[in-house]
């Protein structure tokens, strides 16, 4: 990527990051309902008219809406999301405390599916319209049919307590606990997953470049492995970016369903409680992280692909 | 052949589902709000094909019932999405320079928004109600329909016929009218037919969270909701709407591959080719 | 060229699953702990609820430093009602009715090794008047229950004085709420005590709170009522129900709170259970919009008399709820005026002329469609007993709306509802002279009255509470107070919550209490 490229796509990201923020702190702004109120109650208090008023003023929202907006963001370049009133604690600390939770399950439900799908996804069109194909097409469509939760709850009844595989629950967060909630968020992933790899390999093998070797004698499995596989699964590359960040955010359900201690169970919650704070500095820093995946995406695509490094001299 | 067989096969599946979706109050051996308190929990048997849920309602009137919801829902959400995303991707493409910028940059915010979180946010702070959740995953989907509609707009935007018509002093409506939205749209159909199922299962998942309709009104996501404290004593509560979800889904899922084989067989390669030599 | 790119790819492979396998080592490390030898030292607790923070000023938050065996407080309440003695060995209170003379017990040790002097007990008691100072914008709850001119300590006689600013009755009992639990001012003063806990008496001592997941305790060494059954405590928030039910079945966890009614048949029908349900102090109630259309008196009474509150608490809620008759407060034996009879409801209805005129099979009220809107959340059952009502509402022809907002309490004190869930410990220090608070007419904090209830009677009965020592005459002013509230269907109520405790073979003494204040206590071992 060339660096005027580079530099204009963070000016870019700025943009949409100032934009986010914006959006989300209008939305919160336009709320029905009186975040004062909302902060005594999740305090279990009842408030006085006098409270409420003193309450409002410390918490700024007594000030014009932009002025509240700027003090929002000079807090945030200091580090300083907020303080969450449902969970008493800074919105930064909660959130760091919960990112490496997500973090690994998102990594791990990835890898998961990538196991999964890529096998089936060549089996399948190496196969093309024979049994296999059509045993993992179907089995790609219950997949992506199934509610994420029911496949969830399913999963723990099975696995848990009917097979006694893994355990219900445990304090701990390591593989035992990540299998399950993997599982469910990979099966959702892996039927979406073995069709574009179906496709992608489809299209591969239909390319000149493969009835040519075929020509010359090649072996069919040489010719898979060697020629067709490193140019199917590039466009995974970006797939997998998309994916990744929408798994940081994305997991509340899987994560409510397994107690598994992520960023979801504490969005849900903030929304919930209407803790304005924690949704606001949880919006951001899921946005940021987002957008800085996918331009690492970008940037390495560009480094394994060099048909994109051609494209964009000429 | 083959392929017409299985669409006319499919079409019909999935005009079965809007026909009891459009009828359920009329084929319901029940009525899906009335309850008999006392008739609690019963299995599914030969009264109850589905058995009764806390309330003595009968589950499988409400399955039925919940397909008006759930299925005219997404049909209209689908709906909306594609007529707003195509829209907007079609200006932006078309006009290009503020408006593309401002339509996209706002689409890419959107997209930059963990999309479940954004509707829950949405959700949360507009108060929980079907319309509610709807709107909120309108606001993260439509980009993907503009991203789509703008690439296939710029694809023939410096075509000379656009040019002749410019020239010729055709007014921007009817070019847009005339050229532009014949081109999109039948991309756009596809992806929309194939997009029905998903869509079904994140409005399910903003019900199960509790961001989307208000009981006692059937629906299956929020049955779903309210069966899973009940699966290891009730299990039919939380199937039988789950079955409903995941038959409409994969007919709906089905059908829209079919559609898109029809059209146009070798629309994503063709696509994906498209998009690498932009790069 | 080619290998490059699947180099890549393995690269990442192997990336997510180093990442994923450093996750593991700590929980195989927990687990070995959990599993270790044949004895069983740790005690692992399924919950739903859990606090935010540690301190025991802070609100309810204080229960769970309780309930996870770590706070105790001077005085307890038994089963019965009665308050015994705890950390105190016996109180008295003088003629003028304000000074209160608490004697200590002489061995109790906080869990630093330092002894509970009396000017320990009084220093705790000063921090916690302090930090809730509402002038100082504390939250004020503690001086809702009592204020005190002042506390002195004398550490020769071990007693502790009190005197209260005004009569204060049921002191005692005030004293066993969670709120004013023993902690080593002191001693905690380097620790932050929101977040580690503060130090205090009982048998278990905070090693970290984490409400989303978990909370771990270890063996209080220098315990002194006694040995400490476990060597650690784990306590895991599972916010599903049935994940609840499903990890006492695989042996996760050793006891379970709050398993709901449905999951409770099926352990019993496992039979090596151990289920303990007490109808507690708690009850559902819903309170009336006396501005909005339900204001009208015969509206209201046909209302109640519509609903079958019997069957709703045992079928409905499968019986996790008692129904207590529409009486207010549970344990008061009063007659229900208004007994089910959906026919007698409609002929209120009709004959006070509240008659669908319009065909479209809903009454009108004044020429208005009548349309309830019922407000309640899904926690307790909340949604179900709300479903209940409306289908019964909607069999005499009355149109309900349930809905389920985030903002609950924004439409609680802008009077948006008709009907508004509340679910409260009705007798929180044995009395419940603060709930029936709730409908006292002349309340200055108008956002305490939510429906705007007036009735003199009741605020003239009300204010005889106040300086009313006697505990007759004042469960006789309670008496009075609720059959007007019945009279007038002030509120509807549901009825009493049934706490449970349900353990597993693995250990024993779970004993779920009236007054959901001890879950974690000294009593329960190791199964012999």
């Amino acid at each position: 990527m060339k660096k005027n490229r580079l530099v204009s796509r963070l000016i870019q990201m700025c943009v949409v990051l100032i934009g986010i923020s914006f959006l989300t702190f209008l939305l919160t702004y336009l709320a029905p309902g009186d975040p004062a109120t909302a902060m005594y109650d999740s305090l279990g208090i009842t408030p006085s008219p006098e409270m409420l008023e003193q309450a409002r003023q410390s918490m700024g929202l007594d000030k014009p809406f932009l002025q509240q907006y700027v003090d929002w963001i000079g807090g945030i370049f200091h580090g300083d999301f907020g303080t969450s009133f449902s969970k008493s604690a800074p919105v930064l600390d909660l959130l760091m405390k919960r990112l490496p939770a997500t973090f690994r399950l998102a990594l791990f439900s990835l890898g998961l599916m990538l196991i999964v799908s890529v096998p089936l996804g060549i089996l399948s069109a190496v196969r093309q319209d024979g049994i296999a194909d059509y045993i993992v097409r179907f089995l790609s469509f219950l997949g992506i049919s199934l509610p994420g939760f029911l496949i969830g709850l399913i999963l723990l009844y099975v696995f848990a307590l009917k097979l006694g595989l893994v355990k219900v629950a445990s304090s701990s967060v390591g593989m035992e606990q990540m299998l399950l909630p993997g599982i469910t968020l990979a099966i959702a992933m892996a039927s979406k997953y073995s069709r574009q790899v179906r496709t992608a390999v489809l299209e591969e093998l239909h390319q000149d470049y493969v009835t040519g070797a075929r020509a010359r004698g090649m072996n069919q499995w040489e010719i898979l492995f060697r020629q067709v596989l490193p140019n199917a699964m590039l466009p995974l590359v970006t797939m997998l970016g998309l994916s990744f960040g929408s798994l940081l955010g994305g997991t509340s359900v899987v994560e409510i369903i397994f107690s598994y201690p992520g960023l979801g169970i504490l969005a849900v919650g903030a929304v919930k409680a209407r803790d304005y704070p924690l949704i606001q500095g949880f919006v951001l820093w899921i946005a940021l992280i987002y957008m800085v995946v996918n331009l690492l995406v970008d940037i390495s695509y560009h480094y394994i692909d060099p048909r994109t490094r051609e494209g964009e001299n000429g | 052949m083959k392929k017409n067989t299985r669409f006319a096969v499919l079409s019909i599946l999935v005009f079965l589902i809007l026909a009891v979706a459009f009828l359920a109050d009329k084929i319901v051996p029940y009525d899906p709000l009335s309850a008999s308190l006392s008739d609690a929990f019963q299995a599914p048997g030969k009264e109850h094909y589905f058995g009764t849920d806390a309330l003595g309602r009968d589950v499988f009137s409400r399955v039925i019932c919940g397909a008006t919801t759930s299925v005219y829902s997404v049909l209209i959400l689908v709906a909306v999405i594609l007529v707003v995303g195509t829209f907007l991707g079609i200006i932006a493409g078309y006009f290009g320079g503020a408006a593309d910028a401002v339509i996209m940059r706002v689409g890419d915010m959107m997209i930059a928004f963990p999309d479940l979180i954004l509707a829950m946010a949405i959700a949360g702070i507009l108060g929980p109600s079907l319309k509610n959740s709807m709107i909120a995953i309108a606001a993260v989907s439509w980009t993907r329909y503009a991203r789509l509609s703008r690439s296939l707009v710029l694809k023939i935007r410096n075509r000379t016929y656009i040019s002749a018509a410019e020239i010729s002093g055709s007014r921007h409506s009817r070019i847009l009218m005339r050229y532009m939205l014949p081109n999109a749209l039948p991309t756009m159909i596809i992806t929309a037919a194939t997009d029905i199922g998903t869509i079904m299962l994140s409005l399910a998942s903003l019900s199960f969270l509790g961001f989307g309709i208000q009981p006692p009104t059937p629906e299956w996501g929020y049955m779903l909701s309210e069966g899973r404290t009940y699966i290891l004593s009730s299990p039919w509560l939380l199937f039988c709407p789950g079955l409903a979800v995941f038959i409409t889904v994969v007919i709906f899922n089905l059908w829209g591959d079919c559609i898109r084989d029809m059209i146009d067989p070798n629309a994503t390669e063709k696509r994906r080719k498209k998009r690498r030599k932009r790069r | 060229m080619n290998g490059k790119k699947l180099i890549a790819l393995a690269l990442s492979l192997c990336l997510a699953g180093s990442i994923t396998a450093c996750g593991g080592s700590t929980g195989t490390e927990q687990k070995a702990a959990a599993d270790g030898g044949s004895a069983k030292t740790q005690l692992n607790v399924a919950t739903e609820l859990t606090s935010a923070t540690l301190d025991p000023a802070d609100d309810w938050n204080s229960w769970f430093v309780m309930r996870w065996g770590a706070l105790e407080t001077l005085t307890r309440f038994e089963d019965d009602g009665t308050v015994s003695p705890w950390l105190a060995e016996d109180w008295s209170v003088a003629d003028d009715q304000l000074t209160w003379t608490i004697k200590l017990k002489e061995n109790v040790t906080f869990s630093n090794g330092e002894p509970m002097t009396a000017t320990k007990v009084q220093e705790s008691l000063e921090r916690l008047f302090e930090v809730t100072d509402p002038n100082k914008g504390g939250n004020g709850n503690p001086w809702n229950y009592f204020t005190y001119d002042s506390i002195s300590a004398d550490d020769e006689a071990w007693t502790v004085t009190i005197v209260t600013s005004e009569p204060t009755v049921d002191l005692p009992g005030c004293l066993a709420y969670p709120w004013y639990g023993i902690i080593d001012v002191a001693g905690s003063a380097d620790r932050d005590i929101a977040a580690d806990g503060p130090i205090c008496t009982g048998p278990y001592c905070f090693v970290s709170n984490d409400p989303e997941h978990d909370i771990q305790l270890v063996k209080n060494d220098n315990y002194w009522d006694g040995e400490v059954p476990f060597e650690t405590v784990n306590v895991m928030k599972l916010g599903e129900a049935s994940a609840r039910a499903m990890a006492l079945q695989d042996g996760s966890a050793d006891m379970g709170i709050n398993i709901a009614a449905s999951d409770r048949a099926v352990l019993e029908n496992a039979g090596t259970y151990q289920i303990d349900v007490t109808g507690g102090n708690r009850v559902c109630n819903w309170f009336i919009n006396f501005d909005g259309v339900l204001g009208n008196d015969t509206l209201r009474k046909a209302v109640i008399t519509a609903i079958d509150g019997q069957t709703v608490c045992d079928v409905s809620t499968g019986g996790s709820y008692t129904y207590t008759n529409n009486v207010p407060v549970p344990g008061y034996d009063l007659d229900n005026p208004y007994s089910y009879d959906p026919e007698a409801a409609k002929a209120m209805l009709d004959e006070a002329g509240i008659v669908d005129g319009d065909g479209d099979g809903y009454r009108e009220l004044d020429g208005k469609n009548i349309d309830i809107n019922i407000v309640a959340t899904t926690s307790r059952q909340q949604d179900v007993i709300a479903q209940a009502y409306g289908v019964q509402l909607e069999a005499i022809g009355i149109k309900t709306t349930i809905s389920m907002p985030e903002n609950a309490v924004d439409l609680r004190v802008s009077q948006g509802f008709d009907l508004m869930f509340n679910n409260e410990v009705t007798t929180p220090t044995g009395d419940p002279e603060n709930f029936l608070k709730h409908w006292y007419g002349k309340i200055t904090d108008t956002s305490f009255n939510y429906g705007n209830y007036h009735n003199e009677e009741y605020d003239a009965l009300y204010e005889q509470l106040i300086g009313e020592f006697d505990t007759e005459k004042r469960t006789e002013i309670f008496t009075q107070m609720q059959e007007i509230l019945m009279e007038d269907v002030a509120t509807i109520c549901s009825g009493a919550y049934n706490f449970n405790l349900c353990s597993a073979a693995s250990v024993e003494g779970v004993h779920s209490y009236v007054c959901d204040y001890y879950w974690v206590t000294k009593d329960i071992t190791p199964a012999s």
